[in-house]
């Protein structure tokens, strides 16, 4: 149960009882049909054999299931060792020139005003848990920065009565806390100090890993590591790609009536396009959406089969500056390869923000291609007068879910609305949308992650105030009788969407499905057999 | 104090203190390039920022000259510091409060200011009744700015003391800061409804520090006021209360900070790619000394540990 | 690493369930991760899916996309959720002794 007047220093006190636990009853409601708690699927718990391996003291949550606890006390003292050489690398310039001003300033001014936590979804989500306030997280980093890395810091910290101790559970619990953060940067927004709440927990999951070697395996081990080996975090191999998107162009052909052909490997093509390769096992029509768009406006493309060609997705983005660049490059050195004109980033949220400003300046000389967004790349096409639509094959209601890293981080906001007033009749916004979106639930990396209970926490916490949001953008026809469809231009997003709509059964109750974009562009285009866009399972 | 002390007190006090400022700005400036990390709605984006829109939004954004717009950040930063913006639209439950103590704060600088600005025209020779209404003005500001902050500075530090929000989270530090301001406005409340003109002696006191004039002195309500005002400003850039020159580095160096990657920033980003890297996971591979480039380039294609 | 007693044996399993070593995997096994999911025979159909299921991996070290399994199979995705109660990714593929599905998937 939420714990009251929860405090600053009880991080470090009681190393294995959680500090708070969830309670379904305790978090902000949902409105109907979702609001009876005893019809909703029930918050997992860990196993007797799982509590007993496994680290949980921070919420009964895990992230990280392979998170080492100390046998000794000699273990115990090393990795509180570590973290304090973690921490004074992230303070240097040789180590952190990276983000060593923004982390100063966010460490440094913060006037602990609390006006963040109100713009915080998980926040709100969990009923105000003090937990999963941005503050808290911060302000005991902040505090332990002030101890251990500034001049008298251990006397000032006994005087002023503001001491965190730094022991194991402090360590543990900060590590796992780092992964109760979407990354959505509300928080900043909402600071008038400018001070952003993200960038210390990415700070944090950043000396976890570069420091102790501390990651979720989604993350790193079977993330950003197994993409550099073989191509994709999802194990997609070269050929595997190809031959896959080979079955796709012609099962896919077979259904519609199109000739869908993919380019792979084109040297001295114009374009190109990078997706994230787990659209093309889970959401193929989005890939194959590309395809026939591509194709049909004339559009000089290719995608590529090399080994980091075919997938976009770079998690360093949420965790660790030596694979994010590592992942950049990789992608920036195929494209120059290929002496392709420019890179359009598919619907993939977090490879825009990775790719076309953060790890911008990672990218010198001759890896500084062109990149653009598919979001722009998709609207001068829908406009371009090459491919005739029928707005009126998408008379249905639509609502826009606007991903974190596109919109509030990139600030791109208008080409996706321009192209769903165009061709969606009854497109509606939700609110709030634009750059003042919720998150998903499933930013900063947590789509991806679902070892142990990590995905009841996602669902049920992270991603409330959003599945609120959906409903209320379809309130005014809610049965599942009006098929309704949630645009969500980001594989990660239509992810975590899955996710919840799984557990809360909205498909059959409210008749939401979610997708991206370019399936609504093929949906309305003249000249198909019958509709892209269906509600029916894969036959 | 007599003699030349209040000159001697005051200018040494005010001394430290900006070269404390200045010090703690240059530090600031000197930090190394970054990596992007910008954060929409950018005031700059001409046409757009009403919805947060950016440059990115163009079809080829490279191909067009970035259009910025001048008015835009100064016109948001001038609500963000005259009007407390952020606070006004998160947290305005908390806005009359600060709004008071910061515009109490301003207040005080303006009659400051003014008085200053009328040391330095009695010399010139300008008209008394000028100077006079000068005088007048700036009696006006600062009976508002002290009773302004004092209600300001009283109330956030109840506010905090009280909050169940803030209270958790309120460090020793910002009591201190706090008590410190209230003390500044709450001795000026007491010098200006006990000195017989306190704006006249106000002007005198400032004409005699620029004319070295060693019988400067002040009336002991004011004297105390003075020094609590003068001890205020040197204790002033000690602490995070300088965050008036800390945000325009976290707004226009870091969240405005949308700039692509051009040939001067790839000269310091050579320099900074070469300095060596320690960090310790295997994967970092600081199994020998690299620089930030090797990491991020060489072992793009191995297994961690390997 | 978590474990797991199945047919009579103990392997290693990750914390969802899912076989670490692949190349331990027998028919009893599956016949013993279908019982823990009160599925208490396996048909012909099951072994279909089954079959298919293990020797895509085994050939590209990924499981095979739905509308792939649906094709090769026969079965639509209603009868793959009849056969596998948690579905084709979590059962199907547990079932058949496949390392989960990582990454955006």
């Amino acid at each position: 149960m939420k714990k009251p007047g929860l405090k600053l220093n009880d991080i470090s006190r009681n190393a294995a009882e959680p500090l708070t636990e969830i309670n379904l009853d305790e978090l902000t409601p949902l409105p109907p049909p979702y609001d009876k708690i005893e019809e909703q699927p029930g918050f997992k718990r860990l196993t007797e054999d799982q509590a007993e391996r496994l680290v949980h003291n921070l919420d009964g949550v895990v992230s990280t299931a392979a998170l080492p606890e100390p046998q000794d006390k000699e273990e115990e003292e090393k990795y509180v060792g570590q973290f304090l050489s973690g921490m004074k690398k992230l303070l240097s310039k040789e180590n952190n020139w990276t983000f060593l001003q923004p982390l100063l300033l966010s460490l440094d001014y913060c006037a602990q005003c609390q006006t963040c936590n109100d713009a915080c979804p998980i926040y709100l989500a969990s009923g105000r848990n003090d937990l999963y306030r941005p503050t808290y997280r911060s302000e005991v980093f902040r505090r332990l920065v002030e101890k251990y890395a500034r001049p008298l810091g251990r006397l000032r910290a006994r005087l002023s009565g503001d001491d965190i101790e730094l022991n194991w559970a402090t360590v543990s619990r900060l590590y796992e806390l780092s992964y109760r953060c979407n990354l959505c940067r509300r928080c900043a927004q909402s600071c008038p100090m400018g001070v952003d709440n993200a960038l210390l927990t990415r700070e944090l999951r950043k000396l976890f890993s570069q420091e102790l070697g501390w990651a979720p395996k989604e993350l790193h081990e079977k993330g950003t590591v197994l993409q550099l080996a073989v191509g994709s975090p999802t194990g997609l191999r070269p050929d595997v790609a190809k031959d896959n998107l080979q079955f796709l162009d012609e099962d896919f052909s077979e259904a519609t009536g199109l000739d869908i052909h993919t380019p792979w490997d084109k040297k001295g093509a114009d374009v190109l396009l990078i997706h994230s390769a787990g659209d093309i096992i889970s959401f193929p029509e989005s890939p194959i959406s590309f395809s026939v768009i591509c194709n049909a406006a004339g559009i000089s493309w290719t995608l590529s089969s090399e080994i980091g060609g075919y997938d976009g997705v770079n998690y360093g983005l949420f965790y660790d500056d030596v694979q994010l660049a590592r992942v950049a490059r990789c992608h920036a050195e195929i494209a120059r390869d290929l002496g392709v004109k420019k890179i359009v980033m598919g619907e993939c949220g977090h490879q825009h923000k990775a790719f076309m400003t953060v790890a911008d300046r990672t990218l010198t000389g001759d890896l500084n291609i062109p990149r653009e967004s598919s979001m722009t790349f998709l609207e001068n096409i829908v406009f371009g007068g090459k491919i005739k639509f029928d707005p009126a094959k998408n008379d249905f209601p639509v609502t826009l879910h606007d991903p974190c890293n596109v919109v509030r981080n990139l600030g791109i906001v208008e080409p996706q609305r321009r192209i769903l007033r165009y061709l969606c009749p009854q497109f509606r916004e939700m609110t709030p949308h634009g750059v003042d979106n919720y998150c998903c639930g499933g930013g900063g990396g947590l789509s991806v992650m679902s070892d142990v209970n990590f995905t009841d926490w996602k669902v049920h916490v992270a991603g409330r105030m959003k599945f609120q949001q959906v409903l209320a953008a379809f309130a005014d026809r809610p049965g599942p009788e009006v098929k309704k469809y949630l645009c969500a231009p980001c594989l990660n997003c239509k992810l975590q969407f899955r996710d919840i709509f799984e557990y809360y059964g909205v498909k059959e109750k409210s008749g939401i499905i979610a997708g991206g974009l370019a399936e609504l562009i093929v949906n309305a285009m003249t000249g198909l057999k019958k509709p892209f866009i269906s509600w029916e399972d894969p036959a | 104090m007599s003699g030349i002390g209040w000159h001697i007190f005051t200018f040494s006090a005010l001394g430290v203190a900006l070269l404390l400022l200045f010090y703690r700005t240059v530090r600031l400036v000197r930090l190394p390039l970054h990596l992007r990390w910008e954060l929409a709605p950018i005031p700059h984006e001409k046409g757009k920022s009403r919805y947060g829109g950016s440059y990115l939004e163009e079809y080829e954004w490279w191909r067009h000259p970035h259009r910025k717009s001048f008015f835009g950040p100064i016109f948001y930063m001038a609500q963000e510091i005259l009007l407390l913006r952020a606070i006004w639209r998160h947290n305005r439950g908390l806005w009359p409060l600060t709004f008071a103590l910061h515009t109490g704060i301003y207040l005080i600088i303006l009659m400051l200011a003014l008085q200053a600005l009328n040391a330095i025209l009695a010399a010139t020779g300008v008209p008394p009744a000028v100077l006079g209404t000068f005088r007048a003005i700036a009696a006006v500001l600062a009976a508002a700015g002290y009773l302004l902050g004092a209600v300001g500075a009283a109330g956030l530090i109840l506010k905090r003391a009280l909050d169940a929000d803030l209270r958790p989270f309120s460090s020793v530090a910002r009591y201190v800061n706090l008590a410190f301001l209230l003390a500044v406005f709450v001795s000026g409340i007491y010098a200006f409804f006990t000195v017989a003109d306190f704006s006249a002696e106000v002007s005198l006191f400032i004409k005699g520090l620029f004319s070295g004039d060693a019988a400067t002195g002040l009336s002991a309500p004011l004297a105390a006021h003075a020094i609590i005002l003068i001890l205020f400003a040197l204790y002033l850039p000690f602490t995070g209360m300088i965050h008036f020159v800390a945000k325009y580095f976290t707004y226009h160096e870091i969240r405005w900070n949308d700039t692509p990657l051009d040939k001067e920033m790839e000269g310091k980003l050579g320099r900074l790619m070469g300095q060596p890297v320690t960090w310790s996971a295997a994967h970092a591979g600081a199994d020998r000394p690299k620089s930030w480039t090797e990491t991020a380039a060489g072992e793009g294609h191995e297994k961690a540990g390997s | 690493m978590a474990q797991m007693e199945l047919a009579g044996n103990t392997y290693e399993v990750d914390e969802n369930g899912f076989m670490q070593e692949t190349d331990l995997w027998s028919e009893d096994v599956a016949r013993a991760y279908a019982a823990k999911e009160n599925v208490s025979e396996l048909t012909e159909e099951h072994w279909t899916a089954l079959k298919y299921l293990r020797t895509y991996y085994l050939n590209n070290g990924i499981c095979p996309m739905i509308r792939r399994l649906i094709k090769e199979t026969g079965y639509n995705l209603r009868k793959l959720y009849d056969l596998f109660p948690e579905g084709p990714a979590q059962s199907a593929c547990k079932w058949a002794g496949v390392p989960k599905p990582t990454g955006c998937v």
